[in-house]
């Protein structure tokens, strides 16, 4: 039910209520009323009707106390004196405009007499009458004579004894009767008590209505009530004159009143009530829809207030401001604003960050994607650099991700101040659009500016950026190939020297090879495990020369990866992928597995060799691959020292903390390790002191040319000489020749491994390959 | 003065056959006794002389007094031509009036013994009035009969001397104010049964009015 409805009900059914009760009250109290109101009226008509009476008794008597109190009358009643007589009646009766004046002998003779009908000489109605004034002095009665109605009285003339009766009387004419309902307001019949004699019907009303008045089943004293008075005209009242009780005539007074004169002011009562009641009840409902309204419209502005905050559309407060309304609709409708202010804020604020990255402030993946997607509907052409903060999980870890933070931040400052447009992908990896392209020269040289130390909290931290860049469209046709093609060229400018790749063609080919491989060594490990005699994965093994006893007491362990899909995949092809993958863990663990099953097989067929595994240094922060090393050789009853390790001196480099630690445990574990590709990286004269190895190996690049190249000869015999030094031996890679085997045996190099000697071979041919060696 | 003497000689056989003695009670019909009731004994003989009165008594002037807005006596026997006085015993003035035919008279306002006597010539009786007092009513009996008396107040009227005339049918008439509307009838009757030795006789009176000046008073006014 809606809330129109509710109160228009409300104010509808109270009014109609009050209406009804108001007219229920009125009626019955009404007709209570009237009905109280008619018996009052019809007794007060009775005292009056009977003061009237009893008035004109009083004038009757005066007249007739007068006349016989006359001394000269009462001579001339004695005397017989019949014209003084009459003058005497004659006069004394138009003082008061009386009806009647008789004189009356004692023995009821009339003996004078004002009018016709009732002549001299003839008997009085009745001597009994006469008697009973006589005896009485006197007597005042309703009298009928001749058809009319009188109120007489009669009283003696005393001479002094009684000589005669004076008689006075007024007749009870229809206009006397009009005059008493005149006074009483009432209709007023009278008539004759006594039904045996004739009717004196005398009204002030018609004699028909006077028939109903009198015939009225209603008195005063029986109550009208709301079922009983419909139907009657009349309310009559019937008394006799106590006054006149022993008249002569028995008349009966009757006093009606009209009902229709109290119905029709009480139905004209109802009917305006009833007017009222509707007038108001509809006054209620205007001023009800008015309220209703009042109440309602604002509601319904604000429900459609609320749709529009719902849908989007924000409004000005003045939208509803032009209204009158209620304390609570005001409340209600600022409540509104605040909610609508609210989304607003927190819809900016999501569409802010739905939009922008909210550490750098710089767009987000998403919003790149959409201005990408833009400039290549436009058939723009545009340049994509990525730059991205290499180790940037370290600098999380040693500085706190807010120094993290501040330092994308900070790095986004900079690049924003290069114009065009930036946008952080995710991580520590940022895009800049620039506005127009850029040549490598200037990239490297803006990187430089990038790098510069940043100041944050209270910080000077140098940050590495390695850069990719794509041009659009030469090289991508969608937002979604510039990612993949730029997290290609991402990852190989990370493995490239410079940090530095910008796509070029194939090079997703390259990446989908990367992911192939990936997926068939897994799949190799997978198979290799369950039969290794299928095993695509097999070692290979290549004698390490010792240059003193010139012999063969140590092999390199070299693992082939000949896929039944893909072919021959080169182990410096795989191993990084696999380094990459997180493959190398697993990978290795075969190895050193194939290894010791290799030493065991080698041990039993009588050739005492030691083989050295290459570690990654992902292997090197894999802590587990300890426990599992050292099980394994428990378990296969190998020596400690019939197994070694090398590491590249670049992974060293890398983390070198903790793959010192690690090296120091194997170390003292009693397996002996060698830092192979001296050469290629960096390390510095006091780390290499610090590194529990027994060995260098000098990278074959410098060895391979080494019988016809000084400069290599040179760098040789340096790092020989330096590894003697600190007491380490040596092992010179890719030996080819005896010229250079010569060389590196007169410099004091300790051992030789190359083609030279014997190329890598499986665990079977080694022991041909030793035991042929040795032989010669 | 024959009629006379037939009169006595008739009395005094009737005296001797009732011990020269009539003792009349008169009643009203509940039996009470009547005072001032006038009853005359009437001869046997239709215009049978009367014992006429005497010359003395006649004489004699009787008197009507005045009392307290009365007359005293309210009942006044006097013979015909006899004088009767009128004095005013009262403060006030009285205007006393009689409109009994023939005997109608009128003495305007007076007081003390100023009214001068006033003779009535004819038997009758004569209702006194006084026309400012109207309670005031009074009766002079007017006759010429010897044998008339007055009733006591035990109705009791004693005819003690002898009979001169005939009374064999022993016609009596009496009066009295009540026994008729207009106060003057008698009643004319015989002495019908004694009871011991009074003769009773009935009377039926008229309801006994108190004189006011107004009998008949409105009781509304």
């Amino acid at each position: 039910m809606t809330l129109n409805l509710r109160i228009f009900k409300l104010i509808g059914g109270l009014v109609t209520a009050s209406s009804l009760a108001i007219l229920v009250t009125v009626w019955l109290t009404g007709i209570n009323q009237i009905s109280n109101q008619i018996s009052k009226d019809l007794t007060i008509g009775q005292s009056v009707v009977e003061r009237v009476f009893s008035n004109r008794s009083s004038l009757l008597y005066n007249t007739a106390d007068v006349l016989t109190a006359d001394f000269g009358f009462k001579q001339a009643v004695a005397s017989k004196d019949q014209f003084t007589i009459e003058s005497a009646l004659l006069n004394h009766g138009q003082r008061i405009s009386a009806d009647l004046m008789m004189l009356l002998s004692l023995d009821g003779q009339i003996l004078a007499s004002t009018i016709d009908s009732i002549s001299v000489g003839a008997s009085f109605k009745s001597t009994k009458l006469v008697e009973e004034a006589i005896s009485g002095g006197g007597l005042i009665t309703l009298l009928s004579l001749n058809g009319k109605l009188y109120q007489i009285i009669l009283l003696t003339v005393d001479a002094p004894t009684t000589v005669a009766i004076a008689g006075v009387g007024f007749e009870i004419s229809t206009s006397f009767v009009k005059d008493l309902s005149n006074i009483t307001k009432l209709h007023v019949s009278i008539l004759d008590a006594d039904h045996d004699k004739p009717v004196i019907p005398v009204s002030s009303l018609s004699d028909e209505l006077a028939e109903e008045a009198i015939n009225s089943k209603f008195d005063a004293s029986q109550k009208i009530t709301p079922f009983n008075y419909d139907g009657l005209k009349f309310v009559s009242h019937h008394f006799s004159m106590n006054e006149l009780s022993n008249s002569w005539t028995k008349v009966d007074i009757v006093l009606s009143e009209r009902l229709s004169f109290w119905f029709g002011q009480f139905y004209q009562l109802l009917l305006d009530i009833m007017l009222i009641g509707s007038l108001s009840m509809a006054l209620a409902i205007l001023l009800g829809l008015i309220f209703s309204r009042n109440i309602t419209q604002p509601l319904a502005n604000l429900v459609g207030f609320a749709r529009n905050i719902s849908s989007g559309r924000y409004q000005h407060k003045e939208v509803l401001n032009n209204q009158t309304k209620t304390e609570e609709i005001k409340r209600l409708e600022d409540a509104f604003f605040t909610m609508q202010d609210d989304i607003q804020k927190r819809q900016e604020k999501i569409e802010y960050q739905a939009k922008y990255d909210l550490v750098t402030a710089l767009f987000n993946r998403y919003e790149i994607t959409h201005v990408m997607s833009a400039k290549l509907d436009n058939h723009e052409e545009f340049q994509v650099i990525s730059f991205k903060i290499v180790g940037f999980r370290e600098v999380n870890n040693a500085f706190g991700y807010d120094c993290g933070d501040a330092c994308m931040a900070s790095l986004a400052k900079r690049i924003e101040q290069l114009k065009g447009l930036g946008a952080r992908l995710n991580g520590s990896e940022i895009l800049w659009l620039p506005e127009s392209v850029k040549e490598k020269s200037d990239i490297l040289k803006m990187r430089d500016k990038l790098e510069e130390a940043h100041r944050v909290n209270g910080l000077e931290i140098n940050l590495k950026l390695s850069i990719s860049i794509i041009h659009v469209p030469e090289h991508a046709g969608t937002v979604e190939q510039i990612f993949r093609y730029l997290s290609i060229a991402g990852q190989k400018a990370e493995d490239s020297v410079d940090l530095f790749m910008c796509y070029q063609a194939g090079m997703e080919a390259d990446y989908l090879k990367r992911l192939a491989i990936l997926r068939e060594l897994e799949l190799a490990l997978d198979r290799s495990g369950s039969d290794p005699a299928f095993s695509e994965l097999t070692m290979v093994y290549q004698p390490k020369l010792n240059v003193r006893i010139n012999k063969i007491t140590k092999v390199e362990a070299l693992i082939r990866w000949n896929s039944n899909v893909l072919g021959f995949v080169p182990p410096d092809l795989f191993i990084p992928i696999a380094e990459k993958a997180g493959l190398i863990n697993e990978l290795t663990r075969w190895v050193i597995k194939r290894v010791v099953k290799d030493l065991v097989s080698w041990r039993e067929y009588g050739l005492q060799v030691s083989a050295a595994v290459n570690l990654s240094v992902h292997d090197l922060t894999d802590a587990p691959l300890i426990g599992y090393i050292s099980d394994l050789m428990h378990k296969e009853n190998i020596d400690s020292d019939m197994l070694e390790f090398e590491v590249t001196e670049s992974d060293l480099m890398n983390d070198p903390k903790k793959a010192i630690d690690q090296l120091h445990i194997l170390r003292n574990m009693g397996f002996s390790m060698a830092i192979d590709d001296f050469g290629t990286g960096y390390s510095s004269m006091a780390y290499l002191k610090t590194l529990p190895v027994s060995a260098l190996k000098v990278d074959k690049s410098f060895v391979l040319n080494l019988h016809e190249n000084q400069d290599d000869q040179t760098i040789v015999q340096t790092m020989i000489d330096l590894a003697k030094r600190f007491d380490l031996e040596v092992v010179a890679e890719g030996v080819e020749n005896q010229a250079s085997l010569t060389l590196l045996e007169a410099w004091g190099c300790d051992w030789i491994q190359g083609y030279y000697i014997s190329k890598p071979v499986n665990s079977q041919t080694l022991i041909e390959v030793i035991n042929h060696y040795h032989a010669n | 003065m024959t009629k006379s003497i037939i009169g006595i000689t008739a009395g005094l056989v009737l005296s001797c056959m009732v011990n020269a003695e009539i003792s009349i009670r008169v009643v009203d019909n509940d039996g009470k006794p009547v005072e001032n009731a006038v009853i005359e004994l009437l001869p046997d003989v239709e215009n049978g002389a009367y014992s006429a009165t005497s010359k003395e008594s006649s004489a004699h002037p009787a008197v009507m007094d005045q009392v307290n807005k009365q007359f005293l006596p309210s009942v006044l026997l006097v013979e015909a031509h006899q004088p009767v006085v009128f004095p005013n015993s009262d403060q006030v003035r009285h205007h006393v009036y009689s409109f009994s035919k023939p005997n109608e008279f009128e003495i305007k306002l007076y007081s003390g013994d100023q009214a001068d006597p006033v003779s009535f010539n004819h038997e009758g009786v004569v209702v006194l009035g006084c026309n400012i007092h109207d309670q005031m009513v009074g009766y002079i009996y007017v006759h010429q009969n010897k044998y008339i008396r007055q009733t006591d107040q035990h109705g009791m009227a004693i005819f003690d001397e002898p009979l001169s005339i005939s009374f064999d049918e022993k016609k009596i008439s009496v009066w009295h104010s009540r026994l008729s509307a207009n106060k003057t009838d008698r009643l004319f009757t015989s002495l019908a049964n004694k009871h011991e030795s009074v003769w009773e006789v009935p009377l039926t009176l008229l309801p006994e009015i108190q004189q006011t000046s107004r009998k008949f008073k409105l009781r509304y006014p």
